[in-house]
């Protein structure tokens, strides 16, 4: 996988929890390092003996922490420079999901060894869709679940996910989404929380390496 | 059809191709010879209402390169060439060719918006399904934002290293400092302690029983021993608070200066030196006499019940001098070999020799500031073999 998602794990950890909390995590991971380049390709182990570690530090079910990482993927890589290219892939969030193959075959032009899930969208109304979600990676199916959630967060959206069939099944998870417009007090709060990541980005110029506090 | 072509298409072959058009290229103009647009991408439409079939070309476009007149004929000149068309009034240009029909009088534009950065898209209502699948514009702009990350990232790095490296600069020194001052400042009690101990034992002797004398003896030991590691640590700090000072040294002055300052071990235990003619280098000449003489010391110290012999020789490389020091004596398993060159560490079954395992350090330290390495091969009872490197490059300083 690539660096850049285990640095987001890193990111997320050490804004919810701290830097101690991260490096009790990475020598129970047993990682040699803990600093990760975006765009080198890592071990997927890595990638799973740290949420493993997570899971086991934080005390928290890998379910919860996968679902939580996939909310907030969408912010960090927002945060990361992605923002700007993230807002081209999509106006909506339907639009933006039908179209994440798309987004992840160009970004396969730029990351070569780019093994990436595929998304794959079918309209049942104009709140509900049937989403598949295929991947060549086993035990992500919470990441996809977070990564929607997160996505709806994005667009202001309310998501409720009903899993359908399950990759043991079939060889792939199916979902029942349904989305709508999240409350304004909500939106205000969330649209807020991402300013303010924002903010700490600019201030500390070392935050990818030391966190932010 | 095109030029130097027979056929003419019909208008229904005509209109079949322009829908085929519509749907593969969203960002193309059609015009006619009087420079009429006849069919526009529907992505034209996203960007501006404005933009309508009927209205001139020029009313929309202006033709940024080549340049040409803007005419039928001009465009007709310049088929196969790049064109870059800006949309008057706006901040956005596109890419492409240009296709001339000329029994038809169709110009064909085909081309994409150039992209430098995200916010135009945002700007003019422009999202990544607008493009074709074939079209890698927008993957220029992914790999540009992962470009800019990296470079973020390894800048971010950079700074970071040169922090922890001033850090550790500072720490180092300080360190030096301590153990020079701590040394230094140590002896003074300590020379103290074992004067009074030895009065002590000379003026009160006779009058403290045996069990006193042995504890007596063990604070005199213990003294001599903590002034003997309090010595090694401050010449140890003394190397650390080196100055460069290079100069072109020959070795073989060097040796037979070591040999005469280490005459009475050597004639003691009947030692030899054998080593041919020597180079001259550039080296700190008292560090590198040092770092012989602990070599020569610790073969001398560590001999078997046959006379130690101490062979010096040394190899010319590109870059830098290999020199090694091989003797006979006991030996020592190579499981120790990179402990011994830290401090205060010694090798398995020697801890009964004499000394405090700092020479080593010491001569590590030396060939580091010389910007060279040092190792050993040993084999218990067969003898050992040290070998160190210098550079030919030393520079004006340490670094």
């Amino acid at each position: 996988m690539y660096g850049i998602v285990n640095k987001g794990i890193r990111d997320m950890v050490i804004r919810n929890h701290g830097e101690s909390v991260w490096e009790k995590i990475v020598v129970e991971a047993g990682c040699q390092e803990d600093f990760f380049m975006s765009m080198e390709v890592y071990d997927d182990s890595i990638t799973y003996d740290l949420v493993g570690a997570a899971s086991k530090i934080l005390r928290t079910p890998v379910h919860d922490i996968l679902v939580a990482f996939g909310e907030f993927w969408m912010i960090f890589t927002a945060t990361e420079g992605y923002g700007n290219a993230l807002q081209i892939a999509g106006n909506t969030f339907p639009q933006f999901l039908d179209q994440l193959d798309d987004l992840h075959r160009r970004l396969g032009t730029t990351y070569r060894d780019l093994i990436p899930p595929s998304f794959v969208c079918e309209e049942i109304d104009d709140q509900t869709l049937k989403l598949q979600y295929h991947s060549h990676r086993k035990g992500l199916t919470s990441l996809a679940i977070g990564i929607v959630k997160g996505l709806g967060q994005k667009f202001g959206m309310e998501i409720e996910l009903k899993i359908l069939k399950k990759k043991e099944d079939i060889g792939y998870d199916e979902f029942l989404v349904k989305y709508t417009l999240m409350q304004n007090e909500t939106t205000k709060k969330l649209n807020l929380n991402i300013k303010k990541l924002n903010n700490e980005k600019g201030k500390c110029p070392f935050s990818e390496f030391r966190g932010a506090s | 059809m095109r030029k130097g072509n027979v056929h003419l298409v019909s208008l229904e072959g005509l209109a079949k191709i322009f829908q085929l058009i519509d749907q593969v290229f969203p960002f193309h103009v059609i015009i006619n010879r009087e420079l009429e647009i006849i069919q526009l991408g529907k992505n034209f439409k996203k960007i501006d209402e404005v933009f309508t079939v009927g209205n001139s070309f020029t009313d929309h476009f202006e033709i940024v390169k080549p340049i040409i007149e803007t005419s039928f004929q001009g465009f007709s000149n310049k088929e196969k060439e790049a064109f870059i068309l800006s949309i008057i009034g706006k901040d956005l240009s596109f890419k492409g060719e240009v296709v001339t029909y000329e029994e038809e009088g169709i110009i064909l534009f085909l081309g994409t918006p150039i992209i430098s950065n995200s916010e135009i898209f945002l700007k003019y209502n422009i999202s990544l399904s607008d493009f074709a699948a074939y079209d890698s514009s927008p993957d220029f702009l992914f790999s540009m934002q992962a470009q800019e990350n990296s470079y973020r990232e390894i800048k971010s790095l950079v700074k970071e290293l040169q922090l922890n490296k001033r850090r550790l600069l500072r720490s180092n020194s300080s360190l030096q400092q301590f153990a020079y001052v701590a040394s230094h400042d140590l002896q003074s009690p300590l020379r103290t302690v074992i004067s009074f101990a030895q009065l002590l034992e000379e003026k009160y002797g006779k009058n403290i029983d045996p069990i006193g004398k042995e504890y007596l003896d063990f604070i005199i030991v213990g003294t001599k021993r903590m002034q003997q590691l309090i010595n090694d640590l401050l010449e140890y700090a003394k190397v650390e608070q080196a100055q460069a000072n290079f100069e072109i040294v020959d070795i073989n002055t060097l040796v037979e200066k070591v040999t005469f300052d280490l005459q009475f071990d050597i004639k003691k235990q009947n030692a030899k030196l054998e080593f041919s003619k020597l180079p001259s280098i550039y080296v700190n000449l008292t560090l590198i006499k040092q770092l012989f003489q602990n070599l020569f010391t610790n073969a001398i110290k560590f001999r078997q019940l046959d006379d130690p012999i101490i062979t010096i020789d040394f190899e010319e490389r590109e870059t830098e001098w290999q020199f090694s020091v091989k003797d006979n004596g006991i030996g020592f398993d190579m499981e120790d070999g990179k402990k011994i060159f830290e401090i205060f560490q010694r090798a398995v079954g020697l801890e009964s020799y004499e000394g405090t395992g700092i020479g080593l350090a010491i001569c590590k330290r030396v060939v580091e500031k010389h910007k060279g390495k040092i190792w050993v091969e040993s084999e218990s009872l067969k003898g050992t073999t040290f070998y160190f490197t210098i550079s030919k490059f030393l520079s004006r300083s340490f670094k």
